[in-house]
């Protein structure tokens, strides 16, 4: 390895932390599922249950909802990486790029990012 | 030293095919780590070794015939926009920063930085919400460690590889 090298990868970790500091703010709230860009529904983090959701290619997505986190049970998307992973803050995200599937924590209080979305 | 056309179309197609074929194992494993999108990418180590190996041109030929086939025989016509946007950002990164000194390390991990970068704008622009940007640091930080590792794997690679491909090169001329 270089000397450029390492300066290339110091700078890139550097910003990428820099870029975390927003993402920081924790407190759960509610899952909101989108799916094909519109919001499909609410759901409270403290109420098991499972959500299943079909893409216009056909792809199933299984959101499941319990102990106060929200992941992917069961998803036949090509690579399954949504799979990986679950979700309880504020602002964590759980993403089926090839269904278009997006579930987005946000807690109750948080008015911040609705002016974004809407 | 130069190579042959029909020895560079050749090579190019073998490491197509290692290519679909690394692309595809890999689909195979989910890494349990809470940052989504996040993939090792072996691939990538046949777009840097066809990037040192055969250069530039060729070299995109091998990661678009990769891309096209894979999308074909295990994707979707989404996966393709995905893997498609994510390959040009980073493709074109390497490229430059093969073109300016940088050894294997930075431009394997620069271009695994970079394609997550592409990737999580495709999804913008597929799923419309800001939203999908809050893993981007963290897929960054994971993407350059992943890409440390694979250039780690194609600089082990190509000294042999480059060896064994002139070597054979230069008895077949003589």
């Amino acid at each position: 390895m270089k000397k450029r090298d390492l300066l290339l990868i110091l700078i890139m970790l550097t910003v990428s932390l820099l870029g975390m500091i927003p993402a920081l703010n924790s407190g759960s709230g509610r899952a909101y599922v989108y799916a094909d860009g519109k919001l499909y529904g609410t759901y409270d983090l403290s109420e098991p249950q499972d959500i299943e959701l079909v893409s216009r290619d056909g792809i199933i997505n299984r959101i499941r909802i319990e102990n106060g986190y929200a992941y992917m049970n069961y998803a036949t998307c090509p690579g399954r990486q949504c799979m990986a992973g679950r979700i309880s803050k504020n602002g964590e995200t759980i993403c089926c790029a090839p269904a278009k599937v997006l579930v987005v924590i946000r807690s109750e209080d948080d008015t911040e990012y609705d002016a974004v979305t809407e | 030293m130069m190579l042959s056309r029909s020895k560079y179309i050749t090579v190019s197609a073998l490491l197509s095919a290692a290519g679909i074929i690394l692309g595809y194992l890999e689909s195979f494993i989910i890494i349990p780590i809470r940052v989504p999108g996040f993939r090792i990418g072996f691939a990538n180590i046949v777009t840097v070794l066809s990037l040192y190996i055969l250069g530039p041109v060729y070299s995109a030929a091998v990661l678009f015939i990769r891309i096209t086939a894979s999308a074909l025989l295990f994707g979707s016509p989404v996966s393709y926009i995905y893997s498609l946007t994510g390959a040009i950002a980073a493709y074109s990164v390497m490229v430059l920063l093969s073109k300016h000194g940088f050894s294997v390390y930075g431009v394997s991990a620069a271009g695994a930085a970079v394609h997550n970068i592409g990737q999580t704008c495709a999804a913008y622009f597929l799923i419309g919400s800001v939203y999908v940007f809050y893993y981007l640091p963290a897929l960054v930080i994971a993407g350059t460690a992943a890409g440390l590792v694979i250039g780690a794997v194609s600089d082990i690679i190509i000294r042999k590889l480059a060896v064994f491909i002139y070597n054979n090169e230069s008895e077949g001329n003589t």
